[in-house]
């Protein structure tokens, strides 16, 4: 699988089309937005919807972990759907979460839809979380201390781009000198356009952008 | 067959008074409820079939001596305005005669306090729609409500029966025989082709022996000719919405007192409307009617026609039903008319008395649509009707039925099976599919196990099914309804001036930047607010016409090789306008005309991607199949394809690099490799999928409380799809969702048939441009896009290199 190489705070990053991050000199991997059991939520508005949507998410982070062997994981947030989600995975999830906390150091960066800890879970949650001049969030800061860079998840960037008269819409990274916003890893998660305003906003003097292929990523803006 | 011949002394006063004469129908469908069975009516417009159904309910009420209030007659109808229609017609019987009757209408349109009063004190004749009455059978009380009901009256059947709005109806008519042991049913129906699926449909058991056909004599035939774009005008090679011939329209509606103008889209209705505008200067009264317009508008323009202040309306579909619309007496068919049985319906339009022939104009939009107009017409003088029998019933409409039920309180499941498979579209519903339905309403359904708390239903130990809570009765009536229509975005400038609506579709194909014309005006794109279009006053070339999704229509194969027969025999032509014949001409030296045997392929590349069309002359729904068949062979070859679309006589497919060995392609071959795989990947299939999941109750179409956006909702039944295809691709959804898209394919051995006939005998011919027959198809509406393949890859390859290349300079 090809990975695509940025530089980030003067960090050597690869871009992966999972949407995963690899930042190879520290052996770390970075994911975000699971919403794990944003299926199961439903259920509560009397809506059945298919269950498996963990099952997949998690089988998308098996390959990472078996492909990378991270030292360290980070999850840059809203990793469970909602505050209930860890009671509701059914025990063969658990049994694989686990296992793939035992693979790894995980780092579990608390968001929006899983603002409290599950302690029950190993592995170190913090609201933020530091390596050298990289900062971890889940929601980006407008202003980054000089020095830093900053990675975040939170807004599901997604680009959509009319190429030979064929319009196509995928996940993608975004990123500047600075800061590198990472697509959403979960089954069930949708996507923001990337010229929202709230995202355009970060990105005042200008963005690249990595589309997720296949099997590659494309630098397209 | 003993027939009476006289109605009861105060009706046949009420007739001679009018001066009429009671038709046979009309005798025949009083003598039916006299002998106690149910019956299909199929007349002509104008016979007098409205009164005709309702005749036996009056007579029967006039000696109805019952002083409490009951419910005697349920009239279903498939729109809002036609039940509103017919209340006003039956006002006028009932108080001439002075019958003790009491009629009234109940749609959504109704107010509650009204919907409280009908259900203390019931109407005799109460006028609803499918929806309607879905909603009435899910309340506890309906048993009681419907107990005293004697007779259903369903009009306009053949644009019911399957459908899926035709689904529901039947399913809920199923419940009214079980809850009214004397009900009998009248179905009210045009001519159509296949009269006795339509008998079996309105039956109480689902079987055509158990119904009494009655046919009424024919109308006269109708008077059709073609209406060509005059001096004034021009015509074109290709497009769809015929304003080239507004002036000869106009000409036209200056020779009538009332004049229809059918077109076949919304967005051709705007077009035409203001090109009509643009010519009248004599300031003809012409009126605008499409299903996009708000019913405050709508309702003006019908009370304009009936009240013949208007010299014309240009209308879409939402003037096709039955509705008594004054005098008109001239229907000009702009763009060609689809199916003959509609053209059939449109015409009869005109002149409601069925002895005097129909006056019609057809006016093709383009070179290719003479050649198809001609045909149809002649299609219609020879009553040579197309049109499937209507399919079996779907499994997504079974499991909204199902929780409807269960909303009305406790039901046995053995007993409702064998209650559903009294419906004709569920004659044949086997046991373990009714079984599937009922789990997947239960509890999902799910072969994957899941977290199990929140059932929707649960059983007790007598193995009777209840609903859990009043949260998911609540949740149920919100979404009840088989339509699932493209929501409409309101458009706004920056300064938040309104300037109309688009649909949702053609919002999300635009990008920023784009142009489109709306109304008159022409915008640019700018962005979405919320679920706002953002647009600023646009200049530039090109703009885009909005699309409204919904009714594609498709002609019958029938047509199609009506079509090709006239292209092929060149002693026909001669009947075409000139400018016709040198289209035929024009092809015929730039690339090759089509032959009844073997098939025409051409090659070109236009605008960057490379085109494949292929003349097969089978209809929309083989061409659909057969561009799923060949992009799968392209992507397997190579060729990264892109998208196809058919129309009735060809399909194009565009790819990314050249499709190559094109023999080959069309081998035996093409059946074969992973085709269900691919077709479970297309866009149709998802597309299928998000009606299923909505009608089925899988996703919500507005949660109690909150109003998700359409736009999210459409992109997670993406990802629902992904995951349940993954995990469960035998689930019931899948199922239902393959089996509705199977119905607008065809089946695959008429299209290796079609190979094999071919075999040997194809005619390729590479072009160094688009040929003049490709041209219409290429503008055709319901693109196939080819997602997630090595052509979008190679797409997003192309980006990145751009950019590169953009960087370095």
């Amino acid at each position: 699988m090809s990975k695509t190489e940025i530089t980030l705070g003067e960090n050597r990053l690869f871009l992966l089309p999972s949407g995963a991050v690899l930042i190879p000199d520290d052996n770390i991997l970075v994911v975000s937005d699971l919403h794990f059991e944003k299926g199961s939520s439903a259920r509560t508005h009397g809506l059945l919807l298919p269950p498996g949507d963990t099952s997949s998410t998690l089988e998308k982070l098996e390959e990472l972990v078996k492909d990378y062997a991270p030292q360290k994981m980070i999850a840059l947030g809203d990793s469970f759907h909602d505050r209930n989600a860890f009671s509701r995975l059914s025990s063969e999830d658990r049994k694989r979460l686990e296992r793939i906390t035992e693979q790894t150091d995980m780092v579990w960066i608390t968001g929006n839809h899983d603002s409290e800890p599950f302690h029950d879970l190993s592995g170190e949650w913090v609201e933020e979380f530091r390596c050298g001049n990289l900062l971890f969030r889940h929601i980006p800061y407008n202003d980054i201390p000089s020095g830093y860079a900053e990675i975040s998840g939170h807004f599901h960037p997604k680009i959509q781009m009319r190429i030979r008269g064929h319009r196509l819409s995928r996940k993608c990274f975004l990123a500047s000198k600075d800061r590198l916003i990472l697509p959403a890893c979960g089954s069930y998660t949708g996507g923001l356009d990337i010229n929202h305003p709230q995202i355009k906003s970060l990105f005042p003097k200008g963005r690249m952008c990595f589309a997720l292929g296949n099997d590659k990523v494309y630098r397209v803006e | 067959m003993k027939m009476i011949t006289e109605l009861p002394p105060l009706f046949q006063s009420w007739f001679d008074r009018q001066g009429w004469t009671p038709r046979r129908h009309q005798f025949a469908t009083v003598q039916a409820a006299r002998d106690g069975v149910s019956a299909l009516l199929i007349a002509p417009t104008g016979g007098g079939k409205t009164l005709a159904g309702f005749l036996p309910s009056l007579i029967d009420l006039a000696g109805d001596k019952d002083p409490s209030p009951h419910l005697h007659t349920l009239y279903i109808s498939p729109l809002k305005a036609l039940s509103n229609n017919v209340a006003q017609s039956l006002a006028r019987p009932v108080a001439e005669m002075g019958l003790p009757v009491r009629v009234e209408v109940r749609t959504g349109d109704t107010s509650a306090s009204q919907r409280r009063r009908q259900q203390k004190t019931p109407p005799h004749i109460l006028l609803t729609t499918p929806e309607s009455l879905a909603l009435l059978l899910s309340y506890p009380e309906a048993a009681a409500y419907f107990q005293s009901l004697k007779r259903l009256v369903i009009d306009e059947v053949h644009a019911l029966a399957g459908t899926k709005r035709g689904d529901q109806l039947a399913l809920c008519a199923t419940r009214l025989y079980a809850m009214a042991p004397a009900l009998q049913c009248c179905g009210l129906s045009a001519t159509v082709a296949h009269p006795a699926s339509m008998a079996a449909w309105v039956s109480p058991t689902g079987k055509a022996s158990d119904v009494r056909t009655i046919i009424a004599e024919e109308g006269a035939a109708p008077d059709i000719s073609l209406l060509m774009p005059d001096s004034g005008g021009y015509f074109p090679w290709s497009g769809h919405m015929g304003l080239g011939s507004a002036s000869a329209i106009l000409k036209a509606i200056q020779q009538a007192r009332l004049t229809i103008v059918f077109v076949n889209s919304r967005a051709q209705a705007e077009l035409l409307f203001q090109a009509l505008w643009k010519e009248n200067t004599d300031n003809l009264p012409i009126g605008l009617h499409h299903g996009s317009l708000d019913g405050a508008h709508r309702a003006r323009i019908e009370e304009a026609m009936a009240n013949s202040a208007l010299r014309a309306v240009v209308a879409t579909s939402s003037l096709d039903l039955g509705l008594d619309w004054g005098d008109v007496d001239k229907i000009i068919q702009v763009g060609a008319p689809k199916e003959v049985a509609r053209l059939t319906q449109r015409i009869g339009r005109a002149n409601h008395r069925m002895d005097e022939p129909s006056r019609a104009l057809i006016a093709p939009a383009n070179r290719w649509e003479v050649i198809e107009c001609e045909a149809a017409r002649d299609a219609v003088l020879q009553h040579d009707l197309d049109g499937e029998p209507p399919r079996a019933g779907t499994f997504d409409v079974l499991a909204q039925h199902i929780l409807g039920t269960a909303c009305a309180g406790p039901f046995d499941p053995k007993q409702l099976y064998e209650e559903v498979r009294r419906s004709a579209p569920y004659q044949n519903l086997s046991l373990q599919d009714f079984e599937d339905v009922l789990r997947f309403v239960e509890d999902g359904g799910y072969a994957l196990r899941s977290y199990d708390r929140h059932r929707r239903l649960f059983r007790n130990d007598l193995g009777q099914i209840w609903v859990r809570n009043e949260k998911i009765i609540k949740q149920y009536r919100m979404n009840i309804g088989t339509i699932v229509a493209s929501p409409l975005l309101r458009v706004r400038t920056r300064q938040g001036k309104y300037c109309g609506e688009i649909d949702e579709f053609f919002a999300s194909t635009l990008l920023p930047g784009d142009t489109f014309l709306l109304g008159g005006g022409l915008f640019e794109f700018l962005g979405m607010q919320d679920t706002n279009v953002q647009v600023a006053a646009g200049r530039g070339q090109n703009p885009r016409v909005p699309v409204y999704g919904g009714n594609r229509l498709s002609i019958s194969s029938n047509l199609a090789k009506r079509v090709l027969t006239i292209l092929s025999t060149r002693s026909l032509w001669s009947d075409l306008p000139e400018t016709v014949q040198n289209w035929l001409q024009k092809q015929e030296r730039y690339s090759r005309l089509p032959a009844p045997e073997g098939l025409l392929i051409e090659t070109f590349s236009y605008k960057k991607r490379y085109y494949l069309i292929c003349y097969a002359f089978e209809g929309r729904n083989a061409h659909q199949t057969l561009g799923m068949l060949l992009t799968n062979r392209l992507e397997q070859t190579g060729a990264a394809p892109l998208g196809f679309v058919a129309n009735d006589y060809a399909l194009a497919c565009w790819s990314v690099h050249p499709p190559e060995n094109i023999d080959d392609l069309f081998s035996e071959q093409l059946l074969g490799d992973n085709l269900q795989e691919w077709l479970d990947k297309s866009a149709m299939l998802r597309r299928t999928f998000r009606e299923v999941a909505l009608i089925s109750g899988l996703v919500d179409r507005n949660l109690p409380g909150r109003e998700k956006s359409r736009r999210q909702m459409t992109m997670s039944t993406d990802l629902l799809y992904d995951v349940l295809l993954k995990y469960d691709p035998d689930h019931i959804l899948l199922r239902a969702t393959r089996m509705q898209a199977a119905a607008g394919l065809t089946d695959l051995n008429r299209l290796s048939a079609m190979l094999r006939r071919v075999r040997g005998k194809l005619d390729i011919v590479s072009l160094p441009r688009i040929s003049p027959f490709a041209v219409p198809l290429l503008l055709e509406l319901g693109r196939e896009k080819i997602k997630g393949g090595s052509g979008e890859e190679a797409l997003l390859a192309e980006a990145e290199a751009l950019f590169r290349l953009s960087e370095k300079s």
